[in-house]
């Protein structure tokens, strides 16, 4: 009788689950602390889909401006997931 | 427009400001900058790995709430919907509901117009329940109910 192929389950494993959840909780955090006017170019571009242009428009400011402030959003988001992995070592 | 005048320095720009997705970038310039990311990947490698990591995590982060300055400038902004006053239904409808057809309410409001409008057509116009009475009795030879009643 054939064997039947082993079943590989890709589903997360419950400590990688928590981990995950973990994180995604720690994002909502950080950019829950960034500044208003970051946060509402983060909002609008990378979770809102807006184009630039239409993001920039909504918020009454350059396009340059707009940039500025996702720039200096996500730099600081990236800073805060460091510091965290630095301090998991 | 597209934008063919795309430095190395604007792509790492891209990068930084709107991510390691293309399709995030902006729309004018995506197509010159893919073009030179493909001319030589290895000078944004490092990038877009950075890049992609905070993507991901945003992916599954749920838009925040507006603060209430941004909410009302959108709604400030949005285009409004046309007037119903354009024509002579819209200012019949403007009438009865200056405020604005509000469903269940304006459904409810409309219904009982209809109600009272046909109720009163046909009290007005009808035969009334003793006038039909009294010629049923007449066409069977009795003057009233009672004669029936006593002739059954």
């Amino acid at each position: 009788m054939d064997e039947l192929p082993e079943r590989i389950d890709t589903a997360l494993r419950p400590e990688e689950s928590l981990a995950s959840q973990q994180a995604i909780s720690g994002i909502e955090r950080k950019i829950a602390a960034l500044p208003d006017r970051q946060r509402e170019a983060l909002s609008l571009c990378a979770l809102e889909g807006m184009s630039n242009i239409e993001a920039a428009e909504t918020m009454d400011v350059s396009v340059r401006a707009l940039e500025s402030l996702l720039a200096r959003a996500r730099r600081a988001l990236r800073a805060e997931m460091n510091a965290e992995l630095a301090g998991e070592r | 427009m597209t934008d063919t005048t795309v430095t190395t320095d604007r792509v790492l720009e891209l990068i930084e400001v709107y991510g390691a997705e293309a399709g995030a970038w902006p729309e004018d310039e995506r197509d010159a900058a893919m073009a030179h990311l493909l001319v030589s990947p290895d000078l944004f490698a490092s990038a877009l790995e950075t890049a992609r990591a905070l993507d991901q995590m945003l992916l599954h982060e749920d838009a925040p709430e507006p603060s209430p300055a941004l909410s009302e400038a959108i709604l400030a902004s949005a285009p409004r919907p046309n007037s119903m006053h354009s024509n002579s239904i819209g200012g019949v409808f403007a009438l009865i509901f200056p405020q604005g057809v509000r469903w269940p309410a304006g459904a409810a409001l409309a219904s009982l117009l209809m109600g009272l409008v046909g109720g009163y057509s046909y009290a007005s116009t009808g035969v009334g329940y003793d006038q039909a009475d009294a010629a049923y009795y007449v066409a069977f030879g009795m003057d009233s109910s009672d004669e029936w009643l006593v002739s059954e």
